[in-house]
């Protein structure tokens, strides 16, 4: 899946945690979960399994250790996907 | 060096659905869940587990480890539950960290220490006090990795803080008190 396609759809799943509406707007590879869309910790998570279902993959703990950006978690689903 | 985290147990019912598939495994260790099954009041325990874990992640960080979302490698024991407090301790790798919790029907909030040492630090949840108009002396800033401080405008002292917000509620946690060290001001 190319990585605008996968940004796109991470974006709608974003948009109910952000409390930055700018910032989701704005974002790109660089965009940090917490600190610049204002999201509250206990969302990662709900993040993390929204991604595996939306992209119908999983991510193990491991991984997920380092999905707290935009930039990671598009990798992480690439990973995945070439992986299956 | 302190960690804290506060839980509006009202938000996080509204905002985070722990009941979900698979919410658990990626938060607790197999040992945490046999809590969550064997506790009464099992989302209560969920969102005390979490908060000890954030409390112990935030003091990890602001020591330096590196940013990570990982809360099942925090792993909780409780050693008392009582009377609408815990102490526990929550180890990651080789480090412990101590934890004493405040269990409110509101929120749950929980300090973090390297030290289970008799030092009580001083801990401010929604006090008018800690509200911005009394910080006019004093300032608030995070540096380059967010890890947030209290200053002084006059004296320039610096204290380590740690800050949370969620929800309805926001606390503020700190060794020492704000007029001794000079951060009110004059």
């Amino acid at each position: 899946m190319e990585q605008q396609a996968i940004m796109d759809r991470l974006k709608t799943i974003l948009k109910p945690y952000a409390r930055d509406a700018g910032a989701l707007e704005s974002m790109d590879r660089d965009t940090a979960f917490i600190r610049d869309l204002k999201i509250n910790s206990a969302n990662l998570v709900d993040i993390v399994l929204d991604v595996e279902e939306a992209f119908d993959i999983e991510i193990d703990n491991e991984s997920m250790e380092q999905m707290l950006t935009v930039g990671a978690a598009i990798d992480i689903v690439q990973t995945r996907q070439t992986s299956v | 060096m302190i960690g804290n985290d506060i839980v509006d147990l009202q938000a996080a019912g509204e905002e985070s659905c722990w009941q979900r598939s698979g919410w658990l495994n990626k938060v607790l260790a197999p040992s945490e869940q046999v809590m969550i099954e064997n506790g009464p009041e099992a989302g209560t325990m969920v969102w005390l587990l979490w908060s000890m874990k954030e409390a112990a992640y935030k003091l990890y960080y602001r020591n330096g480890g590196p940013a990570l979302l990982a809360p099942a490698r925090w792993q909780c024991t409780i050693w008392n539950l009582s009377g609408g407090a815990a102490e526990g301790i929550v180890r990651e790798g080789h480090i412990c960290y101590y934890t004493r919790s405040l269990i409110t029907p509101a929120f749950i909030h929980t300090t973090a220490t390297l030290h289970s040492g008799r030092d009580k630090p001083s801990i401010y949840i929604n006090n008018a006090e800690i509200s911005r108009p009394y910080l006019r002396d004093s300032f608030f800033f995070k540096d380059s990795r967010g890890v947030p401080y209290l200053a002084c405008k006059a004296s320039g002292n610096v204290k380590p803080v740690s800050y949370s917000h969620h929800g309805r509620y926001e606390a503020l946690a700190f060794f020492g008190n704000l007029h001794a060290a000079g951060l009110q001001g004059q």
